[in-house]
């Protein structure tokens, strides 16, 4: 069946059989192969990707499902960054309704130029911004900072959990190339400042991320530190 | 993964996902979240209706009354602050049980975890306590709705598995809980680890008087019997009785005689005897603090 995704800034079309998994999907015709096979059953969230805005297992997602709909991978957050590099000059989150075309809403000029590779997403490419392929996402680097990371298998799923949480508490938006986030992050007024998630809230958005080597403490030292980090920065 | 799976649907009306579930009832399934049917690898799957484009995921209170549409998320229960002291919060409490992983959460829909898993589902006896009511659309299209033991009742729930030779009823639209009356609700479960579904669910809705004497008592066990059960026995000793001490601990061991036991890879069904007690008096002792 032919389905239509838009995927990490990209317009997709995919033509499968209807039993075709999200995960086989995007590790076997996308070519996303930080989403993990792990145990297919929805236990473990290696196979974790961002739907809507919503952090789901791929595994137990038909691909059919998310015709006509919006997939981040790991392979999208050098877009993901360059949106907060577009929204970091707000103090303010906009409306959901102000979202028009993705994360693109800054009509200042320093902004024009992210705000049209929303808005044309094959303009956002690894040749138009090769720098921002090179650098790694604050919640990346503090993942290595913290030694988070081992065998790395379960590393892509808890990057996505946390960037998850991070928009739903309003640190980051997720960007969007056909429609506006679901999620509503939290709205403060200007001037207010965010707060980066407690350390129970980590937990509780790491819970359905299963590791085998790390133990935990240092992912959630990563995400916290990532947080922190966020904040700061405005 | 659903090996024979050959034709994928998302209609866009109530009507016409209808008319193909009758099409083919006995290969054909609704597909709502999803997290049950995927994770179960039925062979005898060869058609899905997916329902997500139905309009049926909303959640809205009426007349005191919460109205649960059938692919509504488990995530979105929790994380709507009007119902977080709905009922004693044995609702929300009942969807954050169901499992530790955000993911599951925001695809599982509360029509999938009542057709799909109410066997095993906390959150199919907290309904049950809660007196639910569902509405549906037969395969004749008609609407009806009916109590939730009721439609349990139904021949494709009772009879063996859905999809293995069953008719299914129609398509579940709506779950309805009426606020209790009641000034206490209580939730009670037990499983070896966090992140494994419970051993044994119990919950309780109990209603008192100025005299602090029990005027109604709903109590339902999920994951106990082959199916969620009320126990009416105690219901019915429960009535008129101030929950002291005593009253609590003699109801724990009242109408077990009529329920008989599951076993099964999880816990055997003298474990689940021995335990359930415990957690009526859990259910008990909350109960009378609150009263
Ligand atoms: S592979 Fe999807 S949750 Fe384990
Ligand atoms: S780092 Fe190996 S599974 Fe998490």
């Amino acid at each position: 069946m032919k389905l239509s995704v838009a995927l990490n800034a990209e317009q997709r079309e995919f033509d499968v059989p209807a039993n075709t998994t999200l995960l086989s999907l995007l590790r076997e015709e996308a070519g996303c192969f930080s989403v993990k096979h792990g145990c297919e059953t929805g236990d473990c969230g290696a196979c974790a990707v961002i739907v809507d805005g919503r952090i789901v297992n791929a595994c137990i997602l038909l691909a059919a499902q998310v015709d006509e709909r919006e997939v981040i991978t790991v392979e999208g957050i050098p877009w993901v960054m360059a949106s907060m590099s577009g929204a970091a000059q707000h103090n303010e989150l906009p409306e959901a309704s102000d979202v028009e075309g993705g994360a693109g809403h800054n009509s200042s000029d320093s902004n024009a130029a992210s705000k049209s590779s929303f808005q044309n997403p094959e303009a956002f490419s690894r040749e138009e911004h090769p720098s921002t392929y090179e650098l790694l996402h604050p919640l990346q680097q503090a993942f290595v900072d913290a030694h988070a990371i081992q065998c790395g298998y379960c590393t892509p799923g808890m990057i996505l959990s946390s960037l998850a949480l991070f928009a739903e508490k309003g640190l980051i938006e997720l960007p969007s190339i056909k429609r506006k986030t679901r999620v509503t992050p939290v709205r403060r007024k200007p001037g207010i400042k965010k707060l980066p998630p407690s350390e129970q809230e980590v937990r509780e958005a790491l819970a359905g991320n299963l590791c085998r080597c790390t133990g935990y403490l240092k992912p959630v030292e990563a995400v916290l530190r990532a947080a922190e980090e966020l904040v700061s920065e405005g | 993964m659903l090996l024979n799976l050959r034709k994928y649907y998302r209609p866009r009306s109530i009507e016409a996902a209808v008319r193909l579930l009758s099409a083919n009832p006995e290969r054909c399934v609704v597909l709502a979240g999803g997290t049950h049917l995927l994770a179960s690898s039925r062979r005898d799957v060869e058609e899905v209706v997916d329902i997500s484009s139905l309009k049926l995921k909303m959640l809205k209170r009426e007349n005191g009354a919460v109205h649960i549409g059938a692919t509504t998320t488990l995530q979105s229960i929790l994380e709507n602050p009007r119902l977080v002291k709905f009922a004693g919060g044995i609702l929300v409490g009942a969807c954050r049980r169901n499992s530790v992983s955000r993911m599951v959460r925001n695809q599982r829909t509360v029509g999938g975890e009542i057709c799909a898993n109410w066997k095993r589902s906390d959150l199919a006896a907290v309904l049950l306590a809660l007196s639910a009511r569902v509405k549906l659309m037969t395969l004749s299209l008609e609407e009806k709705e009916m109590s939730i033991s009721d439609f349990w009742s139904m021949p494709a729930f009772r009879n063996g598995r859905k999809g293995s030779g069953q008719v299914p009823p129609g398509l579940l639209l709506e779950i309805v809980v009426s606020a209790p009356t009641s000034s206490c609700a209580a939730f009670e479960h037990i499983e070896q680890i966090e992140s494994q579904p419970s051993l044994v669910s119990a919950a309780a809705v109990l209603a008192f008087d100025g005299n602090r004497q029990c005027t109604e008592a709903r109590v339902a066990l999920g994951s106990f019997a082959d199916m969620p059960c009320r126990l009416p026995q105690l219901e019915s000793y429960l009535q008129g009785k101030v929950l002291t001490p005593e009253v609590i601990e003699s109801a724990g061991s009242t109408g077990w005689d009529e329920i008989r036991p599951l076993t099964d890879a999880q816990a055997s069904g003298s474990y689940r005897q021995a335990i359930a007690p415990v957690l009526i008096r859990r259910l008990l002792r909350r109960c009378s603090k609150e009263a």
